[in-house]
């Protein structure tokens, strides 16, 4: 029996999601395997704009995989700001350290 | 609310108010938590600690930015990329299954739980023929602090994975009893799985590409 019978996947919000991250995934992968091109006597700080657009890329494909994978926009509101509150304080840490520290 | 007191019913008008205006929606949004609370707080709790080892990181690659560059650049960004995709997908399956589930179809929930599973094994064979190169390549391409790095979040991922796949093969067995109490049981395994797919997504992107 098919698998997928009674699920309109193709109408499927859940498989929509699904491909756009699947695509950001990709769109992030060619960016990180511009390192390769631009090593040759770059200094690791230039990567700064490149390394910001791979972390912000991540936080929004985390917000997709939380908000409709793990149905929290159906949550309380606590548990919705929760998240949010993770994913910002991730973006903020990861890249105020790597940047200032 | 309690997850007991959650039926059937009540769940598939959730599911209507998930997929959004279409169909006939509660007139008040149910807002619930999926699952158990006591998954909740574990995988909150899990988020923060893990948070805490990426400060560390995003810390220390700061201080020697070439050399975590230049470990960064010896992983295999194709094969990481390979595996976000497989996980993704895994995690589509699983929320597939759970949406079956709600609309109480348990063998088409068992099946696509079973590809998800089957998914996640094959994340665990790639991450561990990736650690076969790198062991076998020897020290000298595994020395300094990056490695280090790369060996701990992935085998703690590692570890997160294959817990997930213990609980999986447990929600699987409860929709084969098909009673009506295992709807909070699939939903907190789901959450679970989701949450190694979550951790997943950050970690490709700190140790293969930032």
């Amino acid at each position: 029996m098919n698998p997928f019978r009674n699920l309109s996947l193709f109408q499927n919000r859940l498989t929509h999601v699904w491909a756009f991250l699947v695509a950001t995934t990709l769109a992030s992968w060619w960016l990180g395997g511009s390192a390769h091109r631009i090593m040759e006597g770059a200094l690791a700080q230039e990567r700064f704009t490149t390394t910001s657009i791979i972390i912000a890329i991540a936080i929004i494909k985390m917000r997709l995989v939380i908000w409709h994978f793990m149905e929290v926009k159906a949550c309380p509101r606590w548990l919705r700001w929760t998240c949010d509150a993770w994913l910002l304080s991730v973006a903020i840490i990861v890249l105020g350290l790597y940047r200032f520290a | 609310m309690s997850n007991s007191s959650f039926t059937y019913e009540q769940a598939s008008q959730f599911t209507e108010h998930l997929q959004g205006p279409s169909g006939s929606a509660p007139d008040k949004p149910i807002a619930r938590v999926p699952g158990q609370a006591a998954m909740w707080f574990f995988v909150v709790g899990d988020l923060w600690i893990f948070t805490c080892y990426f400060a560390c990181y995003a810390y220390d690659r700061a201080q020697e930015p070439m050399a975590f560059l230049q470990g960064q650049l010896s992983l295999s960004q194709d094969l990481g990329a390979f595996n976000t995709v497989l996980l993704l997908t895994s995690s589509l399956l699983v929320a597939l299954c759970l949406k079956a589930t709600r609309k109480q179809q348990h063998t088409q929930a068992r099946q696509l739980l079973l590809m998800g599973g089957t998914l996640g094994v094959c994340f665990l064979l790639i991450k561990a023929a990736e650690w076969y190169v790198k062991i076998e390549a020897g020290l000298p391409v595994m020395s300094g602090q990056f490695f280090i790095y790369y060996f701990m979040f992935t085998g703690l991922h590692f570890m997160h994975v294959s817990l997930g796949l213990v609980i999986l093969t447990l929600v699987y067995l409860e929709l084969k009893k098909a009673t009506a109490g295992n709807l909070a049981m699939v939903e907190a395994g789901a959450v679970y799985w989701h949450m190694v797919d979550l951790l997943w997504i950050i970690i490709f992107a700190l140790l293969y590409l930032m």
